[in-house]
């Protein structure tokens, strides 16, 4: 993979990309995901690893492994809206942190906030 | 399992290998990393079967026994004959090694090596691609590859990965990579090893190694030599 990020395991990546990809709407619940080996061909990581990020989506109940069929986007709704929720949390927890650690108080940083979101409407 | 103890290598006076040891799961892929002259080819040879080490031992487990025959090394030098065509290297390499047709036939297409050319008309890359296909095409338990992709092109070498870590993959083999390519190959690599004037400066799982030093395995060799 060309593009990962050097600060956060590779398998994790994989499944944030086809969880991303999910939330995005650009894979529909039920659709058919990359095999393990088509995944790793097009970015170009070791299969290995692509199996071991699919086992943690496939733990989660994210994506229905079929035997001799292919991986799929699970049809639960609801678990892919808990899945995307969670995501934001992460981000905005990281994002909270970030400015906790330039010193910004909790009123500050919502203040912040709400204004880069007026600068980006 | 390929478990490698104390390995160590000497011509002569020259100690090129010093007390190396690491272990190579069954169906994993091993990047052995390092600057010239760090002992990657000789490690690579002495796994080959084509040099004895001076000191230590390489052992194998599950059922693979050391021999040549299960072993497909791929050279860092041009190695075949300049008026060979692709099936006169196959049918050269079958005399000696089990050889899987198919499977090279499918490499030099997925590599677009020209099948009507001598092996001294083609150009680097793909006389590279062609020795890696015959490379692939062996039925072996452990694939070596002592830098294949020097000299090469960036987008030649997003290809010969592709191909040999990824689409000639054979589950149940083990893959070792030497090259300079890091940056490049580094999310291909179950494990890491990385040999600095002969000895290990690291190794272990990759992403371990990654998280370990808090950034890329490229970063982690800059930290860890300086140490």
């Amino acid at each position: 993979m060309t593009d990962f990020d050097t600060n956060k395991p590779i398998y994790q990546q994989i499944a944030e990309d086809i969880l991303k990809k999910a939330v995005r709407g650009e894979i529909l619940p039920g659709d058919r995901i990359p095999s393990a080996r088509e995944y790793a061909s097009q970015k170009l990581v070791n299969p290995n690893t692509v199996v071991r990020a699919f086992q943690d989506l496939e733990r989660e109940g994210l994506v229905v492994v079929k035997r001799g069929l292919g991986n799929y986007l699970t049809t639960d709704t609801t678990r892919l809206e808990d899945a995307r929720f969670q995501l934001a949390q992460k981000t905005l927890i990281q994002c909270a942190k970030d400015l906790r650690e330039l010193g910004y108080t909790t009123k500050q940083i919502q203040q912040l906030l709400s204004q880069q979101l007026e600068v980006m409407k | 399992m390929i478990q490698v103890n104390q390995l160590g290598k000497k011509y002569g006076q020259t100690t090129v290998l010093q007390d190396v040891s690491f272990q190579l799961p069954q169906g994993q892929f091993l990047g052995l990393l390092g600057v010239n002259g760090a002992g990657k080819s000789t490690l690579i040879k002495i796994l080959a079967g084509l040099t004895p080490p001076s000191q230590g031992s390489v052992g194998w487990a599950n059922k693979i026994r050391f021999d040549k025959a299960a072993v497909s090394y791929m050279p860092e030098m041009d190695h075949f004959y300049t008026h060979w065509l692709a099936k006169d290297a196959f049918s050269f390499h079958a005399d000696f090694f089990a050889m899987n047709k198919q499977r090279f036939l499918d490499a030099l297409d997925f590599l677009n090596v020209p099948l009507h050319k001598q092996f001294s008309q083609l150009s680097k890359g793909n006389r590279t691609r062609m020795r890696l296909a015959i490379a692939l095409a062996r039925e072996a338990q452990l694939f070596l590859f002592d830098e294949p992709l020097s000299g090469i092109d960036p987008f030649a070498r997003q290809e010969i990965l592709r191909a040999l870590a990824v689409e000639f993959r054979c589950e149940d083999a083990s893959y070792i990579l030497a090259t300079h390519q890091i940056l490049e190959a580094e999310a291909l690599f179950d494990r890491v090893l990385v040999l600095k004037s002969g000895k290990t400066l690291l190794e272990g799982q990759a992403e371990t190694i990654r998280l370990q030093w808090g950034n890329s395995i490229l970063e982690a060799i800059r930290s860890a030599a300086k140490e």
